[in-house]
Order: structure tokens, then C-alpha cells, then sequence
């Protein structure tokens, strides 16, 4: 299982490199070329590192050939799991047209490198748009460049499929992960749980950057959770890179700060240089790398404008703000727009207070991680609810944007339900 | 004291209550069918709405306020309802008539989320609102009352099934290590893990059960998922040479879809893109020099775009001002848009 785990992760850091490597060669802007090519090089040193422990630490066993039964829950599992991903390609083939924010940034951005343009021109284009000049450097490419690649190589099916594909590699590296700490049956169901869930569902039939940041950054954090337990460096190696990585696919939300507070706080907890603080130290650095380099890029190739005001007037009316009933119109908003997956969120932090074993610190790493990602969501629309009007729309994208947070929580409830069964007489 | 003792009166009372209520199979029964009978509310809070002569304004007002006040509340008893009895029954031998009552809720139930479905699905054969304006109900809200049928079957196969043994509270180790209130706390914590991660798995379930309308929606084409204004967008890229300019309306929400510039350029891409809006002084006009555009719903007063007064030569892009043109030339009309291109030098 491991050995597939280490191809599957293997294959999304390979992608994720080339396409950096593509968006190098194709801009050749000097001021930016350092801190790509420092970036790309830190990518490299890291996988390198990753292989290297991986093969010294793995040891190949002599496996004699067995014929494994599978129980009947594992079959009905299996199978719900198998009918979620074959109906996430049968609506990907069948579509005529790109959702709105396909059409207007993801795919246009790939139609334009098609037509020879860069994304640091792209700007130009909106020489006469009164209002989106900052649109196209808005989001980082990794999914632009990826339906360039899909046009380029002539893939005879519509650009959505390959985010079927990702659902694929998505349930995949959750079962795979969750596999040896919860068992098959259990961590079927939770892959069942986690794709099946609408708003995690939903981005695998959209050609938008959602499902690719939730598998990138939800991969790195389950890789970072496991070394917390395993202490093996390739899963330390693997989880820098998939987290760093992220911000190449979606920049706006800082979770990735998120990742590397909630390690760090867990590191400091432990005190042991070389197998937390060492590695939240390389956390650290590897993510401001990849964080500079495309807001270099960003704000000062691409020109790209700041949409939100930090003055001082717009810090202090979020505080009065208290004050005036606006925090609490704001909490019933912001509570309204998870629905029924803020049960899923709470059940995750009670089943973290119920979990009885050596794991305990590694689980407080995902427990940091889900309540700091809320107090950042609220946080966020709290200070944007003053400078925009559109701010309640904002309840879709919110919803979608935090996906990478149900692995984690699922897991969480599928661990403590799994205790809770096998200790049945002792609720 | 006084105080004290009837408030441990009050509370036994309850309980005894509450303990009587869940054990007839009648109360279960009849509970059950008041939960099944949510749609008929609706139904009924349609009909109050839609017959204006048959009931005075305000007593409208008033009945329609408690119709949805009354959905709500049958929607929380009905769940609250089937916690109590997993608790209650979690220790307790369950009787023939309790049984026959719980398998009554567990078949029915089918046939509501069944009846339901066929609904749901009936909407997308007709139209949008359809059934909101035939029963009072609409599509998301039966879908949101099939995923609290089967979290409600789910907890009733539990109470039917588990045999006891899961939610048993574990006596021995509240008298020797923890106080009690702190052991009921824990206790009633990992039946809300569990009861959790079931309504996360019926939620799951449910995603392949919309199968069907996702189907439906993942083949709308571009002219049904941006409207009437996608027809100005496609004629004027079968009309406008690809290296040249066009100008579109302002982005409002007069025309949200042809005012918004990423969005058309999708379509229209490389032809270079002029916001409307920005077309009010001359600096700007002989920068561009010539370019197309389409004339936007001719027909209407309010949508008309842009509006031009041809024995002047003046034309309106912004909604305000009148800018002077040299041209303007008919270069196509399809189904009836006309596409023009416009000189300013």
C-alpha cells in the first residue's frame, strides 16, 4: 500500500513540477527568474530527500501470495465509492459548457497561452475593463496551465474529465492514508464520506481550482499528520511539497499559514530539535518560498492590483463593528453558510476530545488546523463584509475553497466512531 | 427547598412523561404521521396564500407565519423524538407492539422518500417552481426532508438493531472513577460522534441519489446557463473579424452577462474588448479609432444599448454620455441583432 501511496504522491509532485517548469520557460521575466528557479530547486531537493528516505526506511518484505476475502461491508463500500467516481465521469463527459469561473479565468487563461499569450500580458488585455484589471492574476495557473496541456496533447474528452481524474487520485490518497490507521472497512467508509459530501462532490464536476488545492493540501496534511506519528522523513518530505504547492493553485485563502501554524504549535509542544522543530522550521521556510515567489510574480510582473483596503479606517471599523451588532448579523451569516457540514466540522472536535490513544498529539495537529481554518474564514468575511457589498455570496465559495478540512474531519469522527464500536460496552 | 423539591418534581414528572409517551406504540405512531404530514402544511399554506377571499389579509398573514413555524417544529420533534428513543431503548427489550410500530416508520418512511424523489424529479420534467406553485413545496426543501427521512430511518434501524449493547451506559465506571454528570456528558458526546458520522454517510448517499439532476445540469448548454444575452456573444463571433475591436455594455446588472469582459472574451477572444463605460471623451475615441459591437435588445426601453442618434451623429456607450462618430455601419444582421461598425476618426 505504501508503494502505491509513494507512486500516486510521487505522480502529483511530478505534475505540479512541470508545470512550474513550463510557467519558468515561458516567462522570462529576470526579476522573477531567481525566485522561481530557487523555488523549483527546493521542489527538487525536497523529492529528492522524500525518495531517498523513502527507500531506506521502507523495507521490501517477501509477501506470500494470499487470497484476501473481502468482508460484505467492504464490498458495499467499495462499491458506493466506485458508483460516486464513475458518476462524477459520466457527468464530465457528457458537458456542453464550462461553469462561469471556468470560462472566465481557468479555461480563458489556457485558451490565451494557446494563442501564444503569457500570463504576465494577460494584463494587457484588460487595457479597456474598467473594473477586472487585477481578474487574470487573481488566481495562480497551475489549472490553466493543466487545460493547456489538456488542449495541447489533443485528450479527446471535455477539460472537466480530468477533474474526475483528480476525484479519482483524491480518494485514492485519502483511503490509501487512512488505510493503516483505521483498517479497510473504516477507511472505505470515510472515502465514501469525504467525496460523497455535496460541496466536495460538486468541485469534481466544475472545471475550477477547488479540487486540486483540496488534494494537494489535504494530501500534505495527512502526510504531515502521519510523520507526526510515523517520524519516517518521506512522509515529512512529501507533505512539504504538497503543502507549499498548494498556494500554486489557489493564493487567495492562506491556509497553508494555517498548516504551518497548527505544526508548529505542535512542535514547540514537543520540544525534540531534530524530529519537530527541524521540520516545522523546513515547513516554514519551503512555504514562504513558494508564498514570495508568486506574489512576486503576482503584484509586480503581472501588475497585479490589490482588491482589498488595509488602511487604518478599514481595520477600525471592523472592531467598532463589534460594538454595533454587525459581529453577531455576521456570525448567523457566516454559521448559515457551512449548512450541514458545520455538524460534520463539530462532530470532528468532540471526536478529537474522545480519542483515547498514543496518537493524541498528531490529532491535535488536525484540530489546530480545523478551528484556526474557521477563525481565518470568519475572520476574513468579517473584514471583507466592510469593503464589499457582495460579500454574502460569498457562502459557495467559501464552502468550496475549505474542503480540504473534511478528510481531516472525517477522519477524526471515523477514528473516535471506530473506538467507540470496538469498545462497545464501554460508551 | 421548596423551590428545589419541585423542581425535582417537575423533572421526574417529565421524565415519567416523556418515558410513558415513548413506550405506547400510538404516541410513536401518531408522532410519525405528523411528521409525514409536513408537505400537507405546505400544501395548505399555499392554499391560505392563493385564496385571498376566503380569508381576511391579516388572519393570512397569520396562518402562513404559523404554518412555517409549524414545519419547523414537526421537522425538530421528529428527530428529537427518535434521539429520546435511541437512548431510551438502548437498555430495553423492545415489545411486539413497539416493533410493529417502528417497522410501520421504517416502511412508510420508503414510500415518503420514494414519493418525494418521484416529485423532486417531476420538477425537472416541467419547469422551474413548478412544484412550489402546485404544492407549496419546493424541490430543495423535499430534498432537505428526504435527508431527515433517512437520517430518521437510520436512527430507527439503529433502535431496531443494535440490540442494546452500543449506547449502554457503563455503570461501574461512573461510580468508581468520574461523577456522574461528567460521565453523561462523555456518554451522550460519542452518540453524537456516531449519530454524526451516520448523517454524514446519508449525506453521501444522497449525493448519488441527485444523480439524476446533476446529469440533467452538467449537459446545459452555454445558451441556457447564461441566457438570452449568449445570442449577442455567438453572432458576434461568427460576424466580427478576429483581429478587431469590440465594444460591449457597461457591467451591471442590466447585462450581467455581455457587461462582463473575462466572461465574453472567453467567446470572443482575440478581439480586443471595450468597455462601454469607458467610451465618454475623445482621447479615448481616437485611440480606438473603429470598432463592432452589437445592438443589445432593441425592442426594450430599459435595455436598449447603446442609444444612438444618427442625424447628430452622437451615440451613448456609458448610459451618459454622448460621444461624436465619423461612421457607423451595418455590417450584419442575424435573427434579427444587428452588428454595426463605428468610425470615430
Amino acid at each position: 500500500m505504501n508503494k502505491v501511496l509513494f507512486l500516486l504522491v510521487s505522480f502529483l509532485c511530478a505534475i505540479m513540477f512541470f508545470a512550474k517548469f513550463f510557467f519558468l520557460v515561458s516567462e522570462n521575466s529576470s526579476d522573477f527568474y531567481l525566485l522561481a528557479v530557487i523555488e523549483l530547486i527546493s521542489i527538487v531537493v525536497l523529492f529528492g530527500w522524500s525518495i531517498f528516505s523513502f527507500i531506506t526506511s521502507e523495507k521490501v518484505k517477501k509477501m506470500r501470495p494470499s487470497r484476501t476475502r473481502f468482508s460484505l461491508p467492504v464490498i458495499i463500500l467499495a462499491t458506493l465509492c466506485i458508483t460516486l467516481l464513475v458518476s462524477s465521469f459520466i457527468q464530465t463527459s457528457v458537458t456542453n459548457s464550462l461553469d462561469w469561473d471556468a470560462v472566465a479565468l481557468y479555461d480563458a487563461r489556457a485558451k490565451f497561452l494557446l494563442d501564444g499569450v503569457k500570463f504576465s500580458e494577460m494584463k494587457s488585455l484588460t487595457s479597456f475593463d474598467f473594473k477586472n484589471g487585477y481578474y487574470y492574476s487573481l488566481y495562480p495557473p497551475f489549472t490553466s496551465i493543466l487545460h493547456f496541456g489538456w488542449y495541447r496533447f489533443g485528450i479527446p474528452a471535455p477539460v472537466p474529465v480530468l477533474y474526475s481524474l483528480f476525484l479519482v487520485m483524491f480518494a485514492t490518497g485519502i483511503f490509501l492514508m487512512l488505510h493503516p490507521r483505521l483498517g479497510i472497512s473504516w477507511s472505505l467508509l470515510a472515502t465514501f464520506i469525504v467525496i460523497g459530501q455535496q460541496n466536495l462532490f460538486s468541485t469534481s464536476i466544475i472545471a475550477y481550482s477547488n479540487l486540486p488545492y483540496t488534494l494537494y493540501l489535504s494530501l500534505g496534511i495527512l502526510f504531515l499528520h502521519r510523520y507526526l506519528i510515523d517520524k519516517k522523513n518521506w512522509y515529512l518530505g512529501f507533505g512539504i511539497i504538497l503543502v507549499m504547492s498548494s498556494q500554486w493553485i489557489r493564493f487567495l485563502e492562506p491556509s497553508w499559514l494555517i498548516v504551518v501554524i497548527s505544526f508548529a504549535a505542535i512542535s514547540w509542544k514537543s520540544l525534540s530539535l531534530r524530529r519537530t522543530i527541524i521540520p516545522a522550521i523546513l515547513l516554514t521556510a519551503s512555504c514562504i518560498i513558494s508564498y514570495v515567489s508568486w506574489k512576486y510574480f503576482a503584484e509586480v510582473v503581472s501588475q497585479k492590483e490589490t482588491i482589498f483596503q488595509t488602511s487604518l479606517l478599514n481595520f477600525l471599523e471592523p472592531v467598532l463593528g463589534i460594538f454595533t451588532g454587525s459581529l453577531l448579523i455576521i456570525s448567523i451569516a457566516y454559521l448559515k453558510m457551512w449548512g450541514g457540514t458545520l455538524i460534520i466540522y463539530i462532530g470532528s472536535i468532540i471526536a478529537a476530545l474522545n480519542l483515547q490513544d498514543e496518537e493524541a498529539k498528531a490529532d491535535l495537529f488536525l484540530v489546530f488546523l480545523i478551528v484556526l481554518s474557521f477563525s481565518m474564514y470568519f475572520f476574513g468575511l468579517y473584514f471583507i463584509s466592510f469593503q464589499f457589498e457582495w460579500w454574502p455570496e460569498m457562502g459557495g465559495s467559501l464552502l468550496r475553497s475549505s474542503t480540504f478540512l473534511l478528510p481531516v474531519a472525517v477522519y477524526l469522527l471515523t477514528k473516535a466512531t471506530k473506538q467507540i464500536f470496538k469498545n462497545k460496552t464501554k460508551i | 427547598m421548596g423551590i428545589v423539591r419541585n423542581t425535582i418534581n417537575m423533572r421526574k414528572i417529565i421524565k415519567d412523561s416523556t418515558i410513558k409517551f415513548i413506550e405506547h406504540p400510538a404516541a410513536l405512531f401518531f408522532s410519525w404521521i405528523l411528521f409525514l404530514l409536513i408537505p400537507v402544511v405546505n400544501f395548505l399554506r399555499l392554499f391560505i396564500i392563493s385564496h385571498d377571499k376566503l380569508v381576511d389579509e391579516n388572519l393570512r398573514v397569520l396562518l402562513s407565519k404559523l404554518s412555517q413555524v409549524a414545519v419547523g417544529f414537526l421537522s425538530i420533534y421528529s428527530l428529537s423524538l427518535f434521539f429520546v428513543c435511541l437512548y431510551y431503548f438502548s437498555n430495553r427489550v423492545i415489545l411486539k407492539q413497539q416493533r410493529k410500530a417502528f417497522l410501520f416508520i421504517v416502511s412508510s418512511g420508503v414510500i415518503f422518500f420514494v414519493i418525494n424523489s418521484l416529485l423532486i424529479s417531476l420538477e425537472g420534467r416541467k419547469f422551474p417552481n413548478y412544484l412550489y406553485s402546485t404544492i407549496g413545496s419546493t424541490a430543495d426543501f423535499l430534498s432537505n426532508l428526504n435527508l431527515l427521512t433517512l437520517f430518521n430511518l437510520a436512527l430507527v434501524l439503529i433502535i431496531l438493531f443494535q440490540r442494546g449493547s452500543l449506547f449502554h451506559m457503563n455503570s461501574k465506571a461512573n461510580k468508581s472513577s468520574l461523577s456522574k454528570k461528567f460521565a453523561v456528558i462523555i456518554h451522550s458526546s460519542k452518540i453524537l460522534i456516531v449519530l454524526i458520522l451516520i448523517f454524514s454517510f446519508i449525506s453521501s448517499i444522497n449525493t448519488i441519489l441527485n444523480f439524476r439532476s446533476q446529469y440533467k445540469n452538467a449537459q446545459i448548454s452555454y445558451e441556457q446557463r447564461f441566457g438570452d444575452e449568449y445570442e449577442f456573444v455567438k453572432i458576434l463571433k461568427a460576424t466580427v473579424p478576429e483581429r478587431s475591436s469590440v465594444i460591449h455594455p457597461p457591467q451591471n446588472s442590466t447585462w450581467p452577462f455581455i457587461g462582463n469582459q473575462p466572461i465574453i472574451r472567453y467567446f470572443l477572444f482575440p478581439r480586443r474588448l471595450i468597455s462601454g463605460v469607458l467610451l465618454n471623451n475623445r482621447k479615448i475615441t481616437q485611440e480606438i479609432s473603429a470598432a463592432y459591437f452589437a445592438e443589445i435588445y432593441s425592442e426594450s426601453t430599459d435595455k436598449h444599448w447603446p442609444l444612438v442618434d444618427t442625424s447628430n451623429k452622437a451615440i451613448i456607450f456609458d448610459q451618459k454620455t454622448s460621444i461624436e462618430y465619423s461612421e457607423l455601419e451595418k455590417v450584419a444582421e442575424v435573427n434579427g441583432v444587428v452588428i454595426y461598425k463605428i468610425s470615430f476618426l
